[in-house]
């Protein structure tokens, strides 16, 4: 969940983004003398991811859910990639839809894009198989949601007993589509077009 | 006399996958020479293109100003221009000054410099007042033009350009033609128009499936069987 | 297709368009430091807000518009109220939390409704933010009208062939497709980059 500004109390602010411009400092140079074709290809999927966000995918009742990117980016770039593509994802969400706050944007991209891309892509490393990517989706979704939650709790803005099972039923469902998403997406690329899992993972 | 300024021997590509895209294609342009390169689809026009610029790697040799493309590709890109197919493709900035821009700042111009140099090429095109533009709301034919302005603005001695006329409206078509015919350099122009051909150029390479089926002057067009087996009538 | 919805207003013309960029991005991020980090009163934040709704008027920015950006944080503002009803916390607080979280949004979108997203980052860009990072955005929004533009055809295809809605087998095939597609233009954008002489040196 994109936690708008205002929520947070400055204790999970800092510590969350310290740890935030931590990585993206650590992805920036890490990516500073890639090949100049990785470049484009960051970018057009940066857009491509952000598109995608905007999807309404209807389920039950009218609701209706929108998918995130994060663990099948870090699957096809790389965790250190993915962040910084989910960083601006998240950085124009919050900008241009207010999806999200501008200062809790290290928090956010710590539950999300920092999960996703690192636990999300080690988890999917142990097989890499497209069963793994849709587990690591499932569980990043459940972990992001449950660090919001605590976020709140901290911040003194929410009990847990509301909090951790509101959060983690509703992430639940959204979790199970995503996984199966995911899945569905990695065969899809599997049959027309496999050698673009091949690219090199940062 | 004019000098031969484009050297292309025994040139062959074969894809990734394994299909041969190009076979033993020999070729000299001259200096100032208009030349359309005509080909039905998949008959390895672009690929051809592509291999002119050093793109990808090709067997055979290609010489252009006397120097060898894959060993000097980078020297010698700065004096070609070239425009692609599709628009999105080429123009990936989010103003067309900053497109238009994009080369010369790559070679470390001044911002000074670079302003006068676009508003020079855009003036030329007649798009100026263009700059702030976004790309993305802009007609095909004015993105066409501001394409035409990113290869220009370097003041190329050759001008490649992959299907210039594709989706162009006719009244484009004819702006097109003018401003092309305008411009003194050697071109290079792969295209399925015909008439565009006729009007523009002074000598053709037909391809067929990856090699060359014929190459000289513009009055082969007049040769229907020629066009027929090339699948260009 | 015109997408005009992102910055709706910023090509309008008015005093506060007409500020510096530079100046506005710091009034932004100092109310939005100020209001996160410091324990505002909720009187304070109000007075706060009435002036931000007069720069707005000022910006020729429609009140109904602005007023819509609150449904961004209702789902947050419902759970904290829960759980303050559940506490029985005081509910004095939430109000404070959404008076915080309105100001900020307000001030951001003043901020994006009256600058042209260039400008925005080219500001950012003379803030030392990373340059790698502003390439990445540049292509998110470059390419996220021609994107969008895809993927509304294919879902016209797809409504076309009469399917009622979006089911997982069509949006895999729509993402999957748009995915491929993503990969083929990078490449091709990687061309255009070369021959226009792109160094690594970014």
């Amino acid at each position: 969940m994109h936690i708008p500004d205002g929520f947070l109390e400055p204790k999970i602010l800092v510590s969350t983004s310290i740890i935030s411009l931590a990585v993206i400092f650590l992805g920036l140079k890490k990516l500073k003398n890639i090949d100049i074709n990785r470049i484009p290809l960051m970018g057009v999927l940066a857009s491509f991811v952000f598109v995608v966000e905007t999807i309404a995918f209807p389920v039950i009742g009218g609701t209706s859910v929108h998918l995130e990117g994060v663990v099948l980016t870090a699957v096809l770039l790389g965790p250190f990639s993915s962040s910084l593509i989910i960083f601006c994802v998240l950085f124009l969400q919050a900008l241009l839809f207010q999806h999200g706050g501008i200062i809790s944007l290290g928090t956010n991209f710590f539950n999300i894009g920092i999960v996703g891309s690192f636990l999300g892509y080690y988890i999917w490393k142990i097989r890499q198989t497209k069963i793994f990517a849709s587990f690591a989706t499932f569980i990043t979704t459940i972990i992001s949601a449950v660090l919001c939650s605590f976020e709140l709790y901290f911040s003194k803005k929410l009990v847990l007993s509301v909090g951790l099972p509101t959060m983690l039923f509703s992430h639940l469902i959204v979790g199970i589509i995503e996984a199966v998403f995911v899945y569905s997406i990695l065969s899809f690329i599997e049959k027309i077009s496999p050698h673009i899992l091949k690219f090199e993972k940062i | 006399m004019s000098r031969t300024i484009i050297e292309v021997k025994n040139l062959s590509y074969k894809y990734p996958d394994g299909k041969q895209a190009l076979k033993n294609i020999s070729f000299e342009i001259k200096e100032e020479q208009k030349v359309a390169l005509l080909g039905a689809n998949g008959s390895g026009k672009t690929t051809l293109l592509f291999c002119l610029v050093g793109l990808l790697d090709y067997e055979g040799t290609i010489k252009i100003f006397g120097q060898d493309v894959k060993q000097n590709a980078k020297e010698i890109r700065k004096n070609v221009g070239f425009v692609f197919e599709n628009p999105d493709d080429q123009l990936f900035n989010l103003t067309v000054f900053d497109d238009v821009a994009y080369s010369l700042r790559q070679q470390g111009y001044k911002e000074d410099y670079i302003k006068i140099k676009v508003r020079e090429v855009l003036e030329k095109l007649e798009i100026l007042g263009y700059e702030e533009r976004q790309p993305y709301h802009l007609s095909y034919g004015e993105k066409k033009k501001v394409c035409l302005a990113t290869a220009l603005v370097n003041s190329p001695k050759i001008l490649i350009l992959d299907e210039p006329t594709s989706n162009l409206d006719p009244a484009s078509v004819r702006e097109f033609k003018q401003m092309i015919k305008n411009i003194k350099t050697t071109q290079i122009i792969a295209t399925h128009d015909i008439r565009f051909v006729k009007e523009v150029c002074d000598s053709v390479i037909i391809l067929k499936n990856g090699e060359i089926f014929s190459y000289g002057d513009i009055s082969l067009l007049e040769n229907s069987e020629v066009l027929f087996s090339t699948r260009l009538l | 297709m015109k997408h005009n919805f992102i910055d709706k207003y910023s090509s309008l013309s008015s005093l506060v368009h007409k500020i510096d960029t530079k100046i506005k991005l710091i009034s932004f991020i100092t109310i939005a430091i100020f209001v996160s980090f410091f324990g505002l009163s909720s009187k304070i934040l109000v007075l706060l807000l009435l002036f931000l709704i007069f720069i707005s008027q000022l910006a020729k920015i429609p009140v109904l518009f602005l007023l819509s950006r609150i449904f961004v944080i209702l789902p947050f503002v419902c759970l904290i109220s829960f759980s303050y009803f559940i506490t029985k916390q005081n509910f004095l607080d939430v109000l404070n939390v959404v008076l915080k979280s309105y100001t900020i949004i307000l001030s951001l979108l003043i901020l994006i409704q009256t600058t042209k997203f260039n400008d925005l980052l080219t500001t950012l860009k003379s803030f030392k933010f990373p340059k790698f990072l502003l390439l990445i955005l540049s292509f998110i929004y470059r390419y996220f009208f021609v994107l969008t533009d895809e993927v509304e055809k294919m879902t016209f295809a797809v409504k076309l062939k009469q399917q009622k809605k979006l089911n997982l087998k069509t949006l895999t095939k729509l993402v999957g497709v748009l995915l491929l597609r993503s990969y083929n233009r990078a490449e091709k954008i990687n061309k255009a980059m070369i021959l226009r002489g792109a160094d690594r040196n970014l």
